[in-house]
């Protein structure tokens, strides 16, 4: 592992975590809506998968054990 | 029993799924700092995070530190009630400064090597001048962590009907342990974590609020029409005359006021936002930093006014409109609320836990980002120089973890002496004018004007903030006298911040140079490395154009001027 804490891959599985969650909540509200506006546009849903993907993307381009492999 | 107590009155029930969001932040946040506290052994470990931060990290925390009360609740709410000139606090007030910065003030504070704001003047300047500017900014920075846990319990109690003592106790106690343990390395790493989540949860609202009202075009059209006016959607246009826009301000305000005085003096000159910077490995990353600080800053009008005009365009038509602090009766909303209410309008369980968590990362980072400073500020300028001038580097980081549980302790007194203001957005201006625009004087006189001396730069800071309060006091005890301040009779009381930080900035700079003039000035030998023409920039010739910190800082600047085209 890198001698310094790497943030960006903290952060990253952090927004996977939360797009985990969220997308999880998005299938479920998909069948039963909450009463909010805009329900229909599924927006826990999107915001989920957003999260995931962008948080996946920042644990690979991160990921603090293969850059110890790389400097060996 | 206490539970329900504690959760008597609020706008919405809060979903199990909202509640683990909210739960997986705070351990996020405390986990942070407890993987950072081995990486803390030397004071400059704890106090500028051993100098090896990249300019992105930097930069991020650059912004995120200023990211709290302010600029999530109140100017959300400043937005509902002045519309888009509420957005020039985004724009004009912090990114020509924040260029100014990166291209000409950082390399004074960077080559120096000085730990903070008020060492800096120490260098330049002696002792004087440096404990006079420690002492009040130390008080300054636990006033305004005060008003960030106040803000922040604010919101938790009309959001969520959680107590406000409750709310103060977790949040600052979660901030003191993260601080303590991992210095300013934790803090500022916090800051990166809570700035994508404040973008992550806040972000709800300017996409499904330009939905529902169908885009810009449809959204001004709504305003129009629940207005019946268009000042609401205009930046400099209505700026002719005081009575011709919503908040009762001159152009002249807006520019010499907030963008060369007020925005110039906080970003270059609170020590709250400069700490992060000095935290940087190398002079070219602290120099990227505030540039890269200064296109996030253009963009965060997004998930703040935006929501405030969203605010203004669909609140009326679901029954609610909003007033003022003082004027809402039983069951009234008011402008603050604006924020909270949309996000409860359009987010379903999930995403609501993940817009409260970004409201709450908002304060903590604002609060962090005080307490960090605070204590830095107490253990450098305080302590060494005028309690224990042989103090070792371990005496300096046990008092830096001390001070910043002081720190806190003391925020949590002024957080429940901010609940005494009928207005926070009164108390931060007031604070400002009073400690921050006085000081941009002395600072910019120093690093550009070698002629400046040290007697001259304490009696003119002395005499700024000493104008500043009186001028202050005065408009309390005689409203009138705002007229004489703001040159006009239908100024209104915004404008009189702005012009009190344009004079007292303006009776700094004349005391400055007039007792300079009469005092003997510092030898060329003892100026090298901080003032403008004895400073060599070793850096800048070593990038090609695209990576030179000039090429960002020109880009930021034509976007800015486009900016203010585009919502003249």
């Amino acid at each position: 592992m890198r001698k310094h804490f790497e943030v960006w891959f903290y952060i990253g599985a952090m927004l996977s975590l939360y797009g985990v969650l969220l997308t999880g909540a998005g299938m479920y509200q998909w069948k039963h809506p909450p009463p909010t506006v805009l329900a229909n546009e599924h927006a826990v849903f999107w915001a989920g998968t957003a999260l995931l993907s962008i948080g996946l993307a920042y644990v690979v381009a991160f990921w603090p054990w293969r850059k110890a492999k790389g400097h060996h | 029993m206490i539970i329900a107590a504690l959760f008597a009155t609020r706008l919405t029930p809060l979903h199990w799924l909202d509640t683990t969001v909210i739960i997986i932040y705070f351990a996020a946040v405390l986990g942070l700092g407890f993987l950072l506290r081995k990486q803390t052994h030397t004071s400059e470990d704890f106090f500028l995070a051993g100098r090896e931060m990249s300019a992105w990290v930097a930069g991020i925390s650059f912004l995120a530190a200023n990211m709290g009360a302010l600029e999530l609740m109140g100017w959300a709410a400043a937005a509902y009630q002045y519309g888009l000139l509420a957005a020039h606090w985004y724009w004009i007030g912090a990114v020509p400064a924040m260029l100014f910065l990166g291209l000409v003030m950082m390399p004074f504070y960077y080559i120096s090597r000085s730990h903070s704001v008020p060492g800096y003047l120490k260098l330049r300047f002696g002792e004087p001048t440096r404990a006079l500017c420690a002492i009040s900014f130390a008080g300054m920075t636990v006033l305004m962590s005060g008003i960030n846990m106040f803000a922040m319990a604010k919101v938790m109690q009309v959001v969520l009907g959680w107590n406000m003592n409750f709310s103060i106790l977790v949040s600052s106690l979660t901030v003191a342990v993260y601080v303590t343990m991992g210095g300013l390395r934790s803090a500022i790493l916090n800051e990166v974590l809570q700035f994508f989540l404040i973008w992550a949860g806040a972000l709800v609202v300017p996409i499904l609020g330009l939905i529902e009202t169908g885009g810009w075009s449809g959204l001004k059209a709504r305003i129009l029409a629940n207005t019946a006016s268009d000042k609401y959607l205009h930046l400099w246009s209505t700026l002719g005359h005081f009575r011709s826009n919503s908040m009762g301000i001159h152009w002249t305000g807006i520019v010499f006021g907030l963008g060369f005085v007020g925005g110039l003096g906080y970003w270059t000159t609170d020590f709250l936002v400069v700490q992060r910077l000095l935290s940087a490995k190398d002079l070219r990353s602290a120099r990227m930093a505030p540039i890269i600080g200064a296109w996030f800053k253009m963009a965060v009008p997004l998930i703040v006014i935006l929501p405030g005009l969203i605010g203004l365009a669909v609140l009326p038509g679901a029954g609610l409109s909003l007033v003022g602090e003082g004027a809402a009766n039983a069951g009234q909303h008011t402008y603050n609320e604006v924020l909270p209410l949309l996000l409860i309008r359009y987010a379903g369980p999930g995403l609501l836990g993940l817009g409260i968590t970004a409201l709450i990362a908002g304060f903590m980072s604002g609060m962090a980002g005080n307490v960090s400073a605070f204590s830095a500020v107490w253990t450098y300028d305080i302590y060494r120089p005028l309690m224990k001038l042989r103090a070792t580097d371990h005496d300096l980081l046990s008092v830096g973890r001390w001070s910043t549980v002081l720190g806190v302790l003391v925020s949590i007194g002024t957080a429940y002496f901010a609940m005494h203001f009928s207005s926070i957005m009164d108390y931060v201006q007031a604070l400002f004018s009073f400690f921050v625009t006085p000081l941009f004087g002395t600072v910019i006189l120093g690093m550009l004007w070698k002629r400046a001396t040290g007697p001259g730069a304490f009696w003119g800071l002395f005499a700024g903030m000493g104008s500043s309060i009186a001028m202050w006091a005065w408009v309390q005890i005689q409203p009138s006298a705002l007229q004489i301040m703001a040159l006009s009779n239908d100024a209104q009381p915004m404008a009189e911040n702005l012009y009190r930080m344009l004079w007292s900035w303006l009776v700094c700079l004349i005391v400055t140079i007039g007792v300079s003039l009469f005092t003997r000035p510092a030898p060329a030998e003892e100026l090298a490395g901080l003032v403008y023409g004895y400073t060599a920039d070793p850096e800048q010739k070593k990038y090609p154009l695209v990576q030179q910190p000039v090429f960002w800082a020109v880009s930021a600047a034509l976007v800015f001027l486009w900016l203010q085209w585009l919502f003249r």
